[in-house]
């Protein structure tokens, strides 16, 4: 068995190309099931976004299973394989692990440790799961992914950052008020960042929004979309006063808010904090308003700072997330590496059981007078120098199966107790589903494909997709 | 029990102390999670060294450790390192802990240098003058932890009001509002009982010598004390004062309650030596 994945991101086809590749909910299930009609596919989950579609398989034959993922994907597409395999990714073996663990915590993503994806790739799982798709190993590998991208987004600084400048008012917000939900937001203008900004604050849950614009109209349809209040722009000093929020973005050459309406202002609210955001060039709120006791101000500068600043942190996290990452596929590998030891033991405990009884068989025979209690006297004993026996060989098959190189120590247990093994062990190391497939026709045919080893980051990634500009020919399928 | 009692002894409660520090420092600097953990493991062992020493002080005189300045600034200490693990262990507040340990660690350094002689307490009397002390003390306590509170609440705001998005204040502190009310909350349990403390403390006096004591620099100071918290506290709630201005405000009342505790009941006046 391999692990095998075949797919198509933002990095590697362009907009156009990957919308070919949705899969909506409505086709999730027939396109699942078509994979499944294959002898080739034991196993299957597909996650499609807007930014992704990826095809998660555990085969039996490589080369086949890629072959049946294609024809998937020209069905989807209504595209020749010609025409696409040249953006397509494939990955095989442990590549499959961290490219699954580096997607759900946003690694992979086009925003550096957005969050979205970590349900997107739940809800795929769980449709893949439901419609009886998977089986014990995509179950564990996306049991373990999902609740590793949780681990992410809890532990790590990751996703918890704005990195856009509407959100990046709000998370500002949010290091002055400890809540939102009793809060005034008073929106000056009635333009499209404000809106923006104002889209995020109501999903906070902020208490009260009035809008005031120079035209009437416009602000009441913008108060009407969130629930809020409209005023003329005549009704400023009166909404100034309920606020403790203020996102201004008039076209207004002077200030709107002067630092002395301000300071009176400030007065008479009791020196509440105050927190405005201007948005708008040439700038609304005179920044002297900075000075006052309780005003924090900032302009469309200081949120691009602000976003440039998280920008960063969350590059420096996302190199602890990917250490986390490969301490996440070393462990996934162990599970791994015992679940393959599990029926070599019970084989080597069974052909011992056979032994065994085989020699209590001969002594019935050669001593027809024991009775009841000597058989069992003689049962008991023979039964513990089998267990004792065992006992070493299988505590020290257990740790070697795990260390560097547990493939082939298992193939050589295999061969020094003479277990037949079941087809991971007769087929030897390249069987193991975290092994990259020895034979990989595919390859041959041009098609892209990284292989475990070959798998050194994102940036080479895109190197080698740009490296290879020539069209490769995909066999027929 | 007389190890426990020697300067050895005491030199590496400090040594844990100073290095438990070290790594909240560390952590404090660059947001070193592992330095934080085992700074609070640190600060464990110091409270549990500073627990034997204070258990073997009150088994050796059979009076708890309130009776001389150097025994009640270990106390106070053991009060910080207690409220500090217990807050660590509810909610971690980044930079607190470093900064009531750094308090705590000055108080049981200061603890080395005063040599305070047990007051005399006269039969009959000694639960009153219990009560008085225990209560300043955690009067005492819920000041600093104000303090801290309104210290963290200039760091915020310093990092907000001159927008370094990079820092430490800015990413890691909770929200200004939070810390204002905080450090509000804790100076209006702080203040009736610092007031409460007072009136036993007079009591007490009264009870033993006849008299009211008020001409003396340790009550006028706390009189003093219980008028800047009441202002603070006055003007925060009803707005007139809040902010910045608020934190600056409350440093200057805590700034006022080291002075009382470590010059005043020191060397100025006769009831606290």
């Amino acid at each position: 068995m391999h692990m095998l994945l075949v797919g198509i991101n933002y990095k590697s086809a362009p907009v156009e190309l990957r919308e070919c590749f949705s899969i909506s909910e409505t086709q999730l299930a027939a396109a699942l099931m078509r994979l499944r009609e294959s002898p080739a596919v034991t196993e299957a989950v597909i996650v499609s976004t807007c930014n992704r579609t990826e095809v998660y398989a555990v085969v039996t034959d490589a080369a086949v299973a890629r072959k049946v993922v294609y024809g998937l994907l020209e069905q989807v597409s209504n595209l020749t394989a010609d025409s696409f395999h040249a953006h397509l990714y494939t990955e095989t073996g442990q590549t499959v692990v961290r490219h699954l663990h580096r997607v759900v915590c946003g690694l992979d993503s086009m925003v550096i440790g957005e969050t979205q994806i970590l349900g997107q790739v739940r809800k795929a799982f769980l449709f893949a799961e439901a419609a009886c798709a998977t089986g014990s190993l995509l179950n564990q590998l996306f049991r373990r992914a999902i609740s590793f991208g949780k681990r992410v987004q809890t532990e790590t600084g990751l996703g918890q950052s704005a990195v856009s400048v509407s959100y990046a008012a709000v998370s500002l917000a949010k290091k002055v008020f400890d809540k939102l939900n009793d809060k005034t937001v008073v929106v000056i203008g009635a333009g499209k960042m404000s809106e923006l900004t104002l889209t995020h604050l109501a999903a906070q849950g902020v208490g009260q929004i009035l809008v005031v614009n120079r035209t009437y109209e416009r602000a009441r349809q913008l108060a009407a979309s969130y629930g809020g209040h409209a005023f003329a722009a005549s009704a400023l000093p009166f909404a100034l006063k309920e606020a403790d929020i203020v996102i201004s973005s008039t076209g207004s050459q002077d200030y709107v808010i002067s630092a002395d309406m301000a300071a009176e202002l400030m007065k008479r609210r009791k020196r509440k904090p105050l927190f405005c955001i201007d948005i708008a060039v040439p700038r609304d709120i005179d920044p002297n308003l900075a000075k006052l006791n309780n005003v924090y101000l900032y302009d469309i500068d200081d949120l691009q700072d602000v976003v440039a600043a998280n920008v960063s942190q969350r590059k420096q996290e996302s190199v602890r997330v990917a250490a986390m990452i490969e301490q996440e596929v070393s462990s996934f590998a162990n599970w791994l590496a015992e679940q393959e030891i599990v029926p070599l033991i019970a084989e080597l405990r069974a052909k011992a059981l056979l032994v065994q009884q085989g020699v209590m068989q001969s002594l019935a025979q050669k001593l027809p007078e024991l009775d009841d209690r000597q058989r069992k006297i003689l049962q008991k004993h023979t039964m513990s120098i089998v267990n004792q026996l065992l006992r070493d060989p299988i505590a020290s098959i257990k740790e070697m199966a795990v260390e560097p190189g547990g493939d082939e120590t298992l193939a050589a247990f295999a061969r020094i107790f003479a277990l037949s093994g079941e087809p991971p062990l007769n087929a030897g190391a390249a069987q193991h589903p975290l092994a990259a497939p020895a034979n990989t026709p595919f390859t041959d045919g041009g098609i892209r494909e990284r292989s475990a080893a070959r798998d050194e980051g994102e940036g080479k990634r895109q190197g080698w997709n740009a490296a290879s500009g020539n069209a490769a020919v995909l066999p027929a399928l | 029990m007389s190890f426990i009692l020697s300067p050895v002894f005491y030199g590496a409660m400090l040594l844990c102390y100073l290095i438990g520090l070290g790594l909240f420092y560390v952590d404090f600097l660059k947001d070193n999670r592992i330095a934080n953990r085992f700074g609070v493991a640190m600060l464990c062992v110091v409270w549990l060294m500073e627990t034997g020493f204070l258990g073997v002080m009150i088994k050796m005189d059979h009076l708890l450790p309130f009776f001389s300045s150097a025994q009640g600034t270990i106390f106070f200490s053991w009060l910080l390192i207690t409220v500090s693990i217990v807050v660590n262990y509810l909610s971690r507040i980044d930079y607190f802990s470093f900064l009531m340990n750094l308090l705590g660690f000055l108080f049981v350094a200061f603890a080395t240098f005063a040599h305070g002689q047990p007051v005399n307490i006269p039969f009959g009397q000694g639960d009153l003058l219990l009560l008085h002390i225990s209560v300043a003390f955690l009067s005492y306590i819920m000041f600093t932890l104000s303090f801290i509170f309104s210290v963290l609440y200039l760091l915020a705001d310093s990092a907000l009001r001159f927008k370094r998005f990079q820092s430490g204040p800015f990413r890691r502190l909770p929200p200004l509002q939070r810390l204002d009310l905080y450090a509000y909350r804790s100076a209006v349990v702080g203040l009736p009982l610092l007031l409460i403390a007072m009136i036993l403390g007079s009591v007490w006096y009264a009870l033993v010598y006849g008299y009211v004591l008020i001409l003396d620099p340790k009550p006028l100071f706390a009189i003093v004390l219980a008028i800047m918290y009441g202002i603070y506290l006055y003007m925060h709630s009803t707005g007139r004062l809040g902010g910045r201005k608020a934190s600056w405000w409350n440093l200057a009342c805590f700034l006022a309650i080291v002075l009382n505790f470590l010059v005043v009941g020191q060397f100025a006046s006769q009831l606290h030596r």
